[in-house]
């Protein structure tokens, strides 16, 4: 989805913060006025940039009165307590789905952060936790984390919409604690075409509170963060940062990300991906990703599909994208799933 | 009771961030603690077993102060972290 307000220039100078070739000359010219310090705060909470936002005003790479200055650090302070509670929760639920003996991944923010945010680890804040569960392990990954408390914050459509059709579940723990677990990098015409088994051929890990934690591959990251960025949450600039950040600063392969997308015929999302990041980070940076994006040939079909996404259209307009991907046999189920969900009591 | 003989070192399961002039540190089971001024470089010292003294002197020499002028700050500091269980000591 994409936030249709203009973007802030301020907001855009933070979040381009620390990537290399990018001019920061020009931010001697970006200010935060009184007037707009109050939104610029709430988009930059709501994107999760207020570590970008503060270090930059404190540098003064960004100008804005003391008191705009000190709000944005107390958000950026109160959104790192948040980081560390949800590293917290992701180390308590990973215990929990390796005891079940369940396939998994961490994915988005805390893996991103540890593995391709460097020197700005604590700039990339979060406040969820994001985890890819291999699909055979769904039922039992779902069954072990409902055992210890654990809800679904929205039941199933209909019983195995989720397995075949379905993004994942978002659950709920003690405090709120909001864990989204993934079965696909979204839902639609995108998501069916995905071959998730894929992505656990291959991890990266890393180490939280002396657990090792399996995670996405670098490529595989690149491909979930222009999914997010494209298909995913109503995100102006963060998710951008995240695909140039794994491009220009992890330097990750992302040729072996092009072949798995055109292996499931979403290199579209891909392509997509890459050329929004630059835009909507106004990059002037050279990179063979950037200009195979942009060149890259997207299909009608395809295209269309995006535009339901990126024009902010309801669950079941994105949904309905997917139909044309199925296989004809399995067409009338998914109908009935979006037109007259059923759901289970066990789910509720 | 802490001494400058005391060795310490912060406990390896724990999650943290550090920004400039703040500190967050949570356990496993989610307790957090914050901390602020001097925290962050007190922390990163204590990532491997240290004596007090020597952690005293080298942050006297960072921010070019007397030991003594600092060493009840520190002492104290790090009795929270005793206190809140973030850290290992060997008395």
């Amino acid at each position: 989805m994409t936030d249709p307000r203009p973007i802030p220039a301020a907001l855009r100078t933070a979040a381009r913060r620390g990537l290399p070739g990018v001019d920061l000359v020009e931010a001697s010219t970006v200010a935060i006025s009184d007037d707009n310090a109050g939104d610029i705060l709430a988009r930059a909470r709501f994107d999760r940039l207020t570590g970008f936002l503060a270090s930059a005003l404190a540098d003064g790479t960004i100008e804005a009165t003391d008191a705009t200055i000190t709000a944005a650090t107390d958000a950026w302070h109160a959104s790192l307590a948040d980081a560390v509670i949800m590293e917290a929760f992701a180390v308590r639920t990973a215990r929990l789905l390796d005891d079940a003996g369940v396939r998994w991944r961490l994915t988005k923010g805390a893996a991103l952060a540890h593995l391709d945010y460097g020197n700005q680890l604590a700039e990339r804040t979060f406040g969820d936790v994001d985890v890819i569960v291999h699909p055979d392990d769904w039922p039992t990954s779902l069954a072990a984390l409902s055992e210890a408390g654990l809800h679904r914050t929205a039941p199933e459509l209909r019983p195995g919409y989720d397995r075949r059709f379905g993004k994942g579940a978002t659950l709920v723990g003690a405090h709120d604690h909001e864990l989204d677990l993934h079965l696909r990098f979204a839902i639609g015409r995108f998501g069916v075409r995905a071959r998730m088994e894929d992505v656990f051929e291959r991890a990266d890990e890393i180490e939280l509170a002396a657990h090792v934690i399996p995670v996405l591959s670098a490529p595989d990251r690149l491909l979930h963060a222009c999914h997010h960025l494209v298909l995913g949450g109503f995100s102006a600039l963060r998710a951008a940062r995240d695909v140039a950040q794994l491009l220009l600063v992890s330097e990750v392969t992302w040729e072996a990300t092009v072949e798995t997308a055109r292996g499931w015929r979403v290199d579209a999302v891909v392509a997509r991906g890459i050329a929004q990041a630059w835009e909507r980070l106004e990059l002037d940076v050279e990179h063979p990703a950037h200009r195979w994006a942009v060149g890259h040939a997207v299909s009608r079909a395809d295209a269309r599909a995006i535009s339901v996404f990126t024009d902010n259209r309801s669950f079941r307009h994105q949904a309905l994208t997917a139909v044309p991907a199925l296989p004809w046999h399995e067409v009338p189920a998914y109908l009935r799933a979006l037109a007259a969900p059923k759901r289970t009591a066990a789910d509720t | 009771m802490l001494t400058d003989d005391s060795i310490v070192n912060r406990r390896s399961d724990l999650l943290w961030r550090a920004a400039p002039g703040h500190l967050v540190v949570a356990t496993v089971d989610g307790d957090v603690h914050q901390a602020h001024g001097a925290a962050p470089e007190i922390w990163n010292r204590i990532a491997r077993p240290v004596p007090i003294g020597e952690l005293v002197e080298a942050l006297a020499a960072s921010y070019e102060l007397d030991a003594e002028q600092i060493r009840t700050d520190v002492i104290g500091f790090l009795g929270g972290l005793v206190a809140a269980g973030l850290l290992e000591v060997d008395a």
